[in-house]
């Protein structure tokens, strides 16, 4: 519908086409044309017709998302991962004169998160003045070994100085408590020693959650 | 054959404590620890103990998850001296 009014013949579509002379030209959407919206509305269509998405009522850091199958846009959830870090420290002096690999007991740390896919990361280091110890350490779920350790410097090296480990397990499944040690059931990591007389262990558990 | 048990004391250096009940062990039980061994927990205020006297040739003996764990080691030999009770080891040692 030209809007120059006169003539004859078929009158076309009004689309605002820039492509048409007198046909209302492109909208100007730059704060000029009017909407009978809301203040912080959005529109979409449904196939038919234009619909308005109301901003939310509180906005809390929504965006606009698709849910699965849906026909219409909406305002959710920002989403993204739920990190929790949940840190945990314990160290003690532990001797033995044992040659074999021998438990280090008495020692408990104890995490407490929850669900979801969760990421643990244990490390340590043990001390001796002497020679001759090693280290070796493994996580584990009520007395179950779920993962292999870290060896590192065993044997006579380092003399009278730090021997490390570190290592990390992606766990999947819902085990609610996490403890370092092997005096619970719930055990998930456990330090083992040997060799000469003293040797001082620490211990680090770090439990991250994505949920 | 595990002797555990434990006992009110403190200490500041866990080694020279360890080494103080290893060289009286030394003399005790011989030096061969293929055949025993003693593990201590320094805890100030409550030391922990744990004594093993090998049963078997092979099988090593330690604690684990509260319960003796058994584990093969070919250097492991039995101990073929008479096994002290806690208390004679109590006596002898602290």
């Amino acid at each position: 519908m030209p809007f120059g009014g006169g003539g004859g013949g078929d009158l076309p579509n009004h689309e605002h086409s820039p492509a048409v002379p007198l046909d209302g030209g492109p909208l100007d959407m730059n704060n000029v044309t009017g909407g009978s919206l809301n203040q912080g509305s959005i529109t979409f269509s449904d196939g038919a017709a234009l619909q308005e998405l109301i901003k939310p009522a509180v906005p809390a850091g929504e965006v606009l998302t698709f849910a699965p199958a849906a026909t219409a846009p909406s305002w959710g959830s920002a989403g993204g991962a739920t990190v929790a870090v949940q840190t945990v420290w314990n160290s003690a002096t532990f001797t033995t004169t044992a040659g074999s690999p021998t438990n280090v007991t008495s020692m408990t740390l104890t995490g407490t998160l929850a669900i979801g896919n969760t990421i643990v990361t244990g490390c340590g280091s043990v001390s001796s003045p002497f020679g001759g110890h090693v280290m070796q350490m493994y996580l584990a779920a009520a007395g179950s070994q779920m993962g292999v350790g870290n060896y590192e410097k065993s044997g006579t090296d380092p003399l009278g100085g730090y021997c490390q480990w570190g290592m990390t397990v992606f766990v999947s499944s819902a085990i609610q408590t996490y403890t370092y040690q092997i005096l619970t059931s719930n055990s998930i990591s456990e330090a083992r020693v040997q060799g000469a007389a003293a040797q001082s262990v620490g211990c680090n558990l770090q439990i991250m959650e994505i949920a | 054959m595990q002797i555990k048990f434990t006992k009110n004391m403190s200490c500041e250096d866990g080694g020279k404590c360890s080494d103080s009940f290893r060289m009286k062990l030394l003399d005790k039980f011989g030096n061969d620890n293929n055949t025993w061994h003693f593990s201590c927990h320094h805890l100030n205020g409550k030391h922990q103990f744990w004594f093993y006297f090998y049963e078997k040739d092979g099988k090593f003996e330690n604690e684990s998850l509260g319960k003796i764990e058994i584990v093969q080691d070919k250097r492991i030999k039995k101990y073929s001296g008479p096994i002290p009770t806690e208390k004679e080891i109590k006596d002898f040692l602290i």
